[in-house]
């Protein structure tokens, strides 16, 4: 079937490997690895033949630049995607410490606001002990109204 | 009753009103003088942390998912409101510059939806580009006419048949309330004017968006977890 060559480019830095895209007359593209062998590659020659060596100098330029953009945006999408957990799960426990009733009803706005400014787990956990102890603490020191 | 102050509105689910507690009182934590207002159906008002609402408003609030449309054109505020998602955070102090942001002539100043972080909100007549999350407007009555119609318009949107030509206008819009906003602003013409906050990632930063969306500290952090039955 007759296919037409597109965008041919060097894929390794000694120059032996070509990568390129077949586009067939039924529609079908295929990214086609081609390189020069000793018994002849019809399309190794054609490419030889349709494309100047500044052409595919050019489209491999082109190739580097394409993959540099992509390995970037992939970066910063791990990277966002970590961070995004990382802040659902810190969420997630903030809220939780605001449902334990000692938290909710403390009035020390300070402590409890280092818990909503917290920015690991340890830190969540750390001033929620706090509030917790002092509470305890708090209620040992009040005398007990059920007994004489 | 201040002429300024912050909106945030939550309904059917306990769990929103957590969230509101929270960002409420981090909004106090770095700007304790704002004023801050919750609307909230009478049946969860029993969860509501007193001491992070200056208003509770009860009063005729439907237990709706859009509860925020009906608050919006009932601010208490007589000169400006900003609106806040329950689900955000406060984390700068430069909240308390908030009210500088707005230019004379702007009537709703909000920021944009970056597209790589959400649904796809392109259709083949427009797109979605204002993020309904974060917003501020002024109380003249243009503004406050645009916020009644969001509500009318949103709850005909989702209870009335589809009116558009379904190539053109995909049912999947419907719950979108940011259709509606779209709606009120290129179909209808409604003549409010509507500007961008600079450097608004700092204003409304979604979690997932990429760390060079702002240079500055991050002032309002939008959380994007489930709160719906997280217990």
């Amino acid at each position: 079937m007759k296919k037409t060559i597109k965008n041919p480019h060097w894929i390794n830095n000694a120059r032996t490997v070509l990568s390129a895209e077949f586009h067939y007359e039924d529609g079908r593209v295929m990214q086609a690895t081609i390189s020069d062998v000793s018994s002849g590659n019809p399309d190794w020659e054609a490419i030889k033949v349709q494309f100047t060596t500044e052409e595919i100098e050019q489209n491999t330029r082109r190739a580097i630049e394409k993959q540099a953009r992509e390995q970037a945006a992939a970066k910063a999408k791990a990277e966002a995607d970590a961070i995004r957990e990382k802040n659902e799960k810190l969420f997630e426990a903030k809220l939780e410490a605001f449902e334990l009733d000692v938290v909710k009803e403390s009035t020390d706005r300070a402590t409890k606001a280092k818990i909503r400014r917290a920015k690991s787990l340890f830190e969540i956990y750390a001033f929620t002990t706090k509030v917790i102890l002092d509470a305890d603490a708090a209620a040992a020191a009040s005398p007990d109204e059920t007994t004489e | 009753m201040p002429k300024r102050g912050f909106l945030l509105s939550v309904s059917v689910h306990k769990e929103y009103v957590d969230s509101a507690n929270y960002c409420a009182n981090t909004i106090k934590d770095y700007y304790p003088e704002a004023h801050i207002t919750l609307f909230i159906p009478q049946r969860l008002a029993q969860y509501v942390d007193k001491d992070a609402f200056d208003t509770i408003i009860t009063d005729s609030v439907p237990d709706h998912t859009r509860t925020k449309l009906f608050a919006l054109s009932r601010t208490p505020y007589t000169e400006m409101t900003v609106y806040v998602d329950a689900d955000m955070e406060c984390r700068h102090e430069d909240v308390a510059t908030v009210w500088d942001q707005i230019d004379q002539d702007t009537d709703i100043l909000i920021t944009r939806i970056r597209p790589y972080n959400g649904k796809i909100a392109k259709w083949p007549q427009g797109e979605m580009i204002h993020h309904g999350g974060f917003f501020m407007y002024r109380t003249n009555p243009i503004t406050i006419e645009f916020m009644r119609r969001w509500w009318d318009d949103y709850v005909k949107q989702r209870a009335e048949p589809w009116p558009y030509n379904h190539d053109e206008y995909p049912i999947t819009l419907r719950p979108w309330d940011q259709f509606t906003f779209w709606k009120l602003l290129y179909k209808d013409k409604v003549p409010v004017r509507v500007d961008f906050f600079q450097d608004d990632a700092r204003w409304n930063f979604v979690n997932g968006y990429y760390a060079h969306e702002n240079k500055d500290p991050i002032i309002f952090y939008h959380n994007t977890v489930s709160l719906k039955g997280r217990k």
